[in-house]
């Protein structure tokens, strides 16, 4: 997902009211960073993987 | 510096049992390396004396009559600013913690007092193990480097003898990171190993508590008596703990030791680190250990899935700490606070599912190469200068989190679970430590830690750490 600098911008806005302004741009940058960081997941096939509901490190190795 | 602070743990318990000298004695000596290094290190965000002073006195008395607790009675340790301590302010680094101070101990506290250990102070954190600043610790090795995080003051009074050992704690690496730099041991336990109960959580999925020390032996000590199960962490295990100490010296010969070269040794990777735990390999190899090259392409996601559990379950955490005291956290630590709120749903979900999705690959690849360890560089680099130790994302329009230099190697065992341990394994550029990383199955501490120890016993790093840091070898 790719989405320009005005568009993050709104959205944070929308999202948390109460963020200082002069946050808003950094927070633009770094919300495209992860976007575009977080398309490496996309493409994984999870189908059979629920979230655990209790991380364990265990295995039966 | 008094001869006493500079024993390891191992040995001081051992003139304790044999009354070579008091508890109270010992506690002294490390009080004067605190003042004698202090000044100009910053380790301690407070100093207990005069209650270590009655716990020495308690340990001393119950040894006198018998009533020896184990091989951490009357040893003085250290623990981070982020565990709670009854009476004592516990305040993380941050001024919007000011003057907090808790009603009741962590876990790993009360176990260490159990154990007989005495409490010298805590040490100095990054903001709630997540700030962005310069820490106002300083490295000893050089000064204008940065000493690691977040557990800094853990790891530079370790490294110094002002703590025999102390408790840090690992989200990416924060334990880790900062025993390589100092050239001290650092363990990250297996997840549920160790209780986090009392302990401000920065991601409840990533975060771990362990000892950072000087030898793999004192690493083995403390992990003995801050392991088990704890009904007030959900998190923690049932695992039965077993004597980390009893196979130490088994050495490595038939154990299946894996390295990653394509994720370890990529772009960025420093040429003296990588040389150094090459060199590494050899020892181990050398005592009877094969090396086996494996790749584990998974690896590569392991930041992506990490930071985008951590970040929102850290906003999570702060939430309304932030919205009361926003003015009071530092830039940094704000900004990242608030970029986890902006992190989707689905993507957490998907992270966790992801997560599941890399541990079985790890899994597996042990499995396939009927591996006992992985090794890799604990860090890419040595350190890097104070001043670039910063997030670079403050006052720029095109922020980034790009944390992923420090964390990449770290954050692969926190995402999985598994214990990893950072060993001293050689200088690079002369003066700057350089760690070789082992990480285990899970619950395998034992094996990590004999690993450790057998390249321990045959280089002499821990020596050559303390001429450079306490003025001459053991």
């Amino acid at each position: 997902m790719r989405i320009d600098s005005s568009t993050a911008e709104a959205v944070i806005g929308l999202i948390d009211a109460d963020v200082p302004p002069g946050d808003v741009p950094v927070l633009a940058g770094m919300l495209r960073a992860h976007l575009a960081a977080f398309e490496a997941l996309e493409g994984l096939d999870l189908s059979d993987l629920e979230p655990a509901a209790r991380f364990e490190a265990a295995w039966d190795a | 510096m008094h001869e006493l602070a500079r024993m390891t743990i191992a040995a001081a318990s051992r003139g304790l049992e044999r009354r070579s000298f008091s508890a109270l004695e010992l506690l002294d000596a490390v009080l004067a390396r605190v003042e004698e290094t202090e000044p100009r290190l910053h380790a301690y965000a407070r100093v207990t004396a005069d209650a270590a002073r009655r716990e020495a006195a308690a340990a001393d008395r119950e040894i006198s009559v018998g009533r020896r607790r184990g091989p951490l009675h009357g040893i003085p340790v250290a623990v981070k600013d982020l565990c709670y301590t009854a009476g004592v302010a516990t305040e993380a680094g941050s001024r919007a913690m000011a003057g907090f101070v808790p009603s009741f101990d962590a876990t790993v506290v009360r176990r260490l007092r159990e154990a007989g250990a005495v409490i010298v102070g805590k040490t100095v954190t990054h903001e709630f193990a997540y700030g962005q600043n310069i820490p106002v610790t300083r490295n000893p090795w050089h000064e204008t480097m940065y000493p690691g995080g977040s557990s800094v003051g853990s790891g530079v009074a370790v490294a110094v003898g002002s703590a025999m050992g102390a408790i840090g704690t690992d989200t990416g690496g924060s334990i880790r990171v900062p025993a390589s730099i100092m050239g001290i041991v650092g363990l990250k336990p297996t997840f549920g190993r160790v209780s986090r109960h009392g302990v401000l959580p920065l991601s409840w999925s990533l975060d771990h508590v362990g000892p950072l020390t000087r030898t793999v032996e004192d690493c083995a000590i403390m992990l003995g008596a801050i392991a088990g199960h704890d009904p007030l962490d959900p998190m923690s295990s049932a695992t039965p703990v077993p004597d980390y100490r009893a196979g130490l010296e088994e050495g490595v010969e038939g154990l299946r030791l894996g390295v990653d070269r394509d994720y370890y040794y990529g772009p960025g990777v420093d040429p003296e680190v990588a040389a150094l735990v090459r060199d590494a390999e050899r020892v181990l190899a050398a005592a009877g250990a094969e090396i086996v090259p494996v790749v584990i392409p998974e690896l590569a996601h392991a930041t992506v899935i990490g930071m985008t559990l951590m970040q929102p379950e850290a906003s999570a955490a702060h939430r309304e700490r932030l919205r009361r005291r926003l003015a009071d956290y530092e830039d940094g630590t704000r900004l990242m606070l608030e970029f986890g709120n902006l992190i989707p749903a689905a993507h957490y979900v998907t992270a966790q599912r992801a997560r599941r999705w890399f541990q079985a690959a790890i899994r597996d690849a042990f499995r396939r190469e009927r591996l006992d360890a992985l090794l890799a560089p604990s860090l890419p680099i040595p350190t890097m200068p104070r001043e670039e130790s910063v997030g670079d994302f403050l006052g720029g329009t095109e922020g980034r989190v790009d944390l992923s230099g420090l964390i990449k190697h770290g954050i692969v065992a926190n995402v999985a679970g598994l214990p990893a341990l950072s060993v001293p394994c050689g200088l690079a550029a002369g003066r700057l430590p350089v760690g070789l990383q082992i990480v285990g199955r899970p619950f395998a501490e034992a094996t990590v830690l004999r690993i450790g120890r057998a390249h321990e016993v045959r280089t002499d790093w821990v020596a050559v750490r303390d001429a450079a840091l306490m003025g001459k070898s053991r």
